[in-house]
């Protein structure tokens, strides 16, 4: 009978085995888990938080430039003097609340691009010169624009290259790229054509309601990105050209568009604006296109430096 | 006949090892991190997460920054908040409050919300929405907003930009930035908890 005793030892024995088979089981597993949680969790020495404070910055300051070129200062040293009075107001107050976290948050080095700012600002205007002239120039050899944005109603002219407002990047070699507002069974509609097409592609991005609030730059109408709209398409990068409006007597409303006179050879026909202070339109007002500043984030474990440019509103 | 009641009860004891041995493997299970419970570490993941976009989100659409300037100069307090100056039952009622009780107080998660604003001396600061004190497994996400003298205030009937108000001294933070057009950069911070 000795091998019926050995039997229920044999069983006794494996049932305690399993149990602590699996209880160390559960324990490596919760183990693996526990391990797996905290390494995907990253190592976060607050490299976003780095990324997040310039990304402030660069917001914050675009805003300020912005809004100082809106307020129409009447000389370059006045925009450049409170943007930067600006600025270190803004770098004061960022880094106190910075500071209160135990992080040292800066804004050094800035440096400014001047611009000219044109702009219309009467919705019911047509977008001829200061003289009337439908067909002018507003600046030569631009190698920078940013913040591009008409706001056109009431065109008239349902063909585009024929009889329809324009505007136009021309290059010095010659390439030309256009957007056109056209009038087609009353609706405003907008074509574009881009420098290696042989003629306008009619209809893009319709419909379109009145007022029409194109974005050049960004590529967005009414707020709506518009695929087909990309910002001197063809224009080889780092040409300068030349921005025309054709046929500004077939549509009325406002402009605005901010470029870069710090780049040898751009100018701004003069001749063909009004000054800031004679505050009728159309104008030009002395702004800032760029900024650069760099970006210092330093805690315990991390230290982050970056050089950034703020130009809001630039083609991407 | 002894020796067969003594088997089956040794037998007996094996299976209870067993089946307590698998019991206590199952309970042991509740102390992983994956399990359900308000101390979850991943609920906060994911509720750091949630308010940061939250704030992204809001300072990306301007909301945020109308929550900020949704101030009455009138009654010198944010419009419909009572006595105590603030919201107690949520978000304030605007499109940044409709966003925060969307995401959170629908899904019976409390949160507050703070604002700190920059003044000569210490930082000022000024509570927007309180629900209560929050839980030890709370969770915070801020975010900077930069105001400039040209922004309107966004209360109902009010008309008045920041430099306006500023003027006659009825808007909570003052403006830190002479000589230009910023006004003042408010952090609004939220922290967030499961009720």
């Amino acid at each position: 009978m000795a091998d019926v005793r050995d039997r229920a030892q044999l069983i006794l024995i494996t049932g305690l085995i399993l149990a602590v088979s699996f209880v160390v089981l559960t324990l490596l597993l919760n183990t693996v888990i526990y391990t797996e949680n905290l390494a995907s969790r990253g190592v976060d020495t607050g490299g976003s938080e780095a990324i997040e404070y310039q990304t402030v910055v660069v917001h914050g300051l675009g805003e300020l430039v912005d809004g100082e070129n809106d307020a129409e200062h009447q000389s370059q040293s006045e925009v450049r003097e409170r943007v930067e009075n600006g600025t270190s107001g803004f770098n004061e107050t960022v880094t106190a609340s910075y500071l209160e976290r135990g992080v040292v948050a800066d804004v050094s080095n800035l440096s400014l691009d001047d611009g000219r700012l044109l702009r219309q600002t009467d919705p019911s205007r047509a977008f001829t010169n200061r003289t009337g002239t439908a067909n002018w120039t507003l600046a030569t050899g631009v190698e920078d624009t940013r913040s591009f944005v008409v706001t056109v109603s009431n065109p008239s002219g349902s063909t585009p290259g024929t009889d329809a407002f324009n505007v136009s990047l021309v290059s010095l070699g010659g390439d030309r790229w256009s957007v056109y507002v056209y009038e087609d069974g009353g609706a405003l509609e907008l074509a574009v054509q881009n420098v290696s097409d042989g003629s306008p592609t009619l209809d893009v991005c319709g419909p379109i309601s009145e007022p029409a609030r194109i974005d050049l730059t960004r590529g967005t109408v009414n707020g709506e990105p518009c695929g087909a709209l990309v910002f001197g398409n063809g224009i080889s990068p780092g040409a300068v050209y030349d921005i025309e409006f054709r046929r500004g007597d077939h549509i009325q409303g406002t402009y605005n568009l901010t470029v870069n006179t710090a780049t040898a050879g751009t100018s701004v026909e003069s001749q063909n604006f009004e000054t800031v202070a004679s505050g009728t339109s159309p104008y030009e007002v002395p702004a800032i296109y760029s900024a650069h500043v760099d970006v210092h984030y330093v805690t315990a474990d991390l230290r982050y430096r970056a050089e950034v440019r703020i130009a809001r509103g630039e083609p991407p | 006949m002894d020796r067969g009641q003594a088997h089956t009860l040794e037998a007996f004891t094996a299976a209870l090892l067993l089946v307590s041995g698998v019991v206590f493997a199952l309970q042991a299970t509740a102390v992983t991190p994956l399990s359900a419970s308000t101390s979850n570490q991943h609920i906060e993941n994911q509720q750091r997460l949630v308010a940061n976009d939250v704030l992204g989100a809001t300072a990306e659409n301007g909301s945020l920054r109308e929550a900020v300037l949704f101030w009455s100069p009138s009654t010198n307090r944010f419009p419909g908040a009572g006595e105590r100056g603030y919201y107690t039952n949520g978000g304030p009622p605007n499109e940044f409050g409709e966003t925060l009780n969307r995401t959170f107080r629908e899904r019976r998660i409390a949160f507050n919300v703070h604002l700190t604003y920059q003044r000569p001396g210490t930082p000022g600061r000024k509570t927007m929405v309180y629900m209560g004190s929050p839980t030890d497994n709370a969770v915070t996400a801020t975010r900077l907003v930069p105001l400039y003298n040209d922004s309107e205030l966004t209360a109902p009937g009010a008309t008045q930009t920041l430099g306006g108000a500023d003027a006659n001294g009825s808007f909570y933070a003052p403006d830190v930035a002479d000589g230009s057009t910023l006004f003042n950069v408010v952090e609004v911070e939220i922290v967030v908890w499961r009720m």
